[in-house]
């Protein structure tokens, strides 16, 4: 059954081109997001790029092509630093990836793509790996993404360029989880702006984890019983949905 | 186990036909969030004519004349409740575009897959960039009885468009809130009864492989919590942790 199952499925995964991209530790600690060649698609939609033997993502065409890869991570992340796995057939011209953007626009407006700081450029011929310059962008689902005093939504890509007979193998970012931004206005009485868990307080508060102790305080220096630390870790997780 | 291993690669399979994408559950607490899910994260299945299927100078994802179905799959944690959806698309006053949910059920042996749907975006043949919004609220689930049969079906679950003529796809907003799960019929633990006011959030850590309790088939809810607790408790929770250098 898995014998002749398992080249289907490959190929399957393949000529989808399945595209899938997950955030992944906990804690404020760097970590990698890889956003590998199955997850990239032909911006032209012609169908000029297969999977190699190598994992690869092949451009077999005579010219240049574009490629796209959603990226999607955690409202808030920081971005730190976007690295290539690339294969050059020649030194130029380079296989390159940025990130970009998209701006989605309620209408009368017209949506453009904004590239991100972090392109990146390959730096030899044949195989090998390249990063971008460090990089420190927070990753916002809703932001002013084109400076016009407007909120809005925005979608996020990865951008890549592969010459003709060039590959890519992945896109790897370097990532953080940061704590949201304080309010301007303290919630909780007890916990003002000088407190050194202001911002945790806050964010807790912010995502319905905690709405205190009642009479808008928090009471920070209460002692916490088990039953209350179940709580807020049931919340804060959404635990636990099984089948 | 046969039938397991039979089904565990139906699932597999499935999973990995299902055309193209990403998206994640993101932020964690009860408040609501928004996943975006934007046009690179759609692909047309079945394939179309080369040059049908095309992201513009705009970012948006054109289709052809003839009609292009996109997919893309959603990724969110099993029991999450959906709200609202809004889909950001360029309209044509001539063209056709619908958008919303589709789930499918994966068949066992003897049965077939059943299909589903939910909260449809249709256009309204609008001239020029658009935003349509739908409210949801359905909780989303990976066990489903789509078919009817009396018994729940593992399922996958996935945004389709339809679209036909000058459409453009831009993205697709959803606006979705974690929730605990509902506790078991019988409590786990002798001193947290059905009445307790945190039974529901004790029961999900218990649930969760994160507290065995106290000993004695107890929890001691009202003993308060030593640092090194703490520590253990989230850890646990949250796989504490694998880093990459």
């Amino acid at each position: 059954m898995t014998a002749w199952r398992l080249p289907g499925l490959l190929f399957a995964a393949a000529a989808s081109l399945a595209r899938c991209a997950l955030a992944q530790s906990y804690g404020d600690e760097d970590q990698i997001l890889t956003i590998g060649a199955l997850e990239f698609q032909e911006q032209a939609g012609d169908d000029v790029a297969a999977i190699g033997v190598d994992g690869y993502l092949h451009n077999d065409s005579a010219s240049p092509r574009d490629f796209v890869a959603p990226l999607v991570l955690p409202s808030g992340a920081e971005v730190e630093l976007l690295c290539i796995d690339y294969f050059a057939p020649t030194a130029f011209p380079q296989v390159s990836v940025e990130p970009e953007a998209i701006k989605l626009v309620p209408g009368g407006q017209t949506p453009e793509v904004q590239f991100l700081p972090g392109s990146i450029g390959s730096s030899s011929d044949g195989y090998g790996s390249a990063c971008s310059d460090p990089v420190s962008f927070t990753f916002l689902n809703s932001t002013d993404i084109d400076f016009d005093g407007l909120v809005e939504s925005v979608a996020y890509a990865v951008h890549a360029q592969l010459p003709a007979g060039g590959a890519l193998g992945a896109v790897r970012i370097r990532w953080r989880r940061q704590i949201s931004a304080p309010p301007a206005s303290p919630t909780f009485g007890d916990v003002p702006p000088g407190d050194g868990a202001f911002t945790y307080v806050e964010a807790l508060a912010a995502s319905d984890i905690s709405a205190g102790c009642g009479a808008g305080n928090y009471c920070p220096d209460a002692k916490l019983t088990r039953r209350q630390m179940a709580v807020f870790l049931a919340k804060a997780l959404g635990l636990h949905w099984t089948d | 186990m046969t039938t397991t291993r039979v089904r565990l690669a139906a699932i597999v399979a499935a999973s990995t036909v299902s055309a193209a994408a990403a998206s994640l559950g993101q932020s964690y607490g009860e408040a609501d969030q928004t996943l975006t899910i934007g046009a690179a994260a759609f692909e047309a299945q079945p394939p179309v004519p080369m040059g049908a299927d095309v992201i513009g100078p705009d970012g948006y994802l054109y289709g052809g004349a003839s009609t292009t179905r996109w997919w893309a799959p959603i990724f969110l944690p099993d029991g999450a409740w959906l709200e609202e959806m809004c889909v950001y698309y360029k309209d044509d006053v001539t063209g056709l575009f619908d958008l919303g949910f589709a789930q499918s059920s994966l068949a066992a042996e003897g049965q077939t897959p059943a299909n589903g749907g939910f909260g449809f975006v249709a256009s309204t043949h609008d001239d020029g960039y658009v935003f349509r919004c739908t409210g949801i609220n359905k909780r989303l689930r990976d066990l489903v009885d789509l078919d009817g049969d009396g018994t729940p079906d593992p399922t996958t679950i996935r945004l389709r468009a339809s679209a036909t003529g000058a459409i453009g796809l831009g993205g697709v907003r959803i606006q979705w809130k974690r929730e605990v799960s509902p506790p078991p019929a019988t409590p786990t633990f002798g001193d947290v009864s059905a009445g307790d006011s945190a039974w529901t959030h004790i029961e999900a850590l218990a649930a969760s492989g994160i507290t065995s309790g106290c000993g004695g088939g107890n929890f001691c809810p009202d003993a308060t919590l030593s640092r090194r607790q703490m520590a253990v408790f989230l850890a646990k929770a949250l796989g504490l942790h694998w880093s990459s250098p």
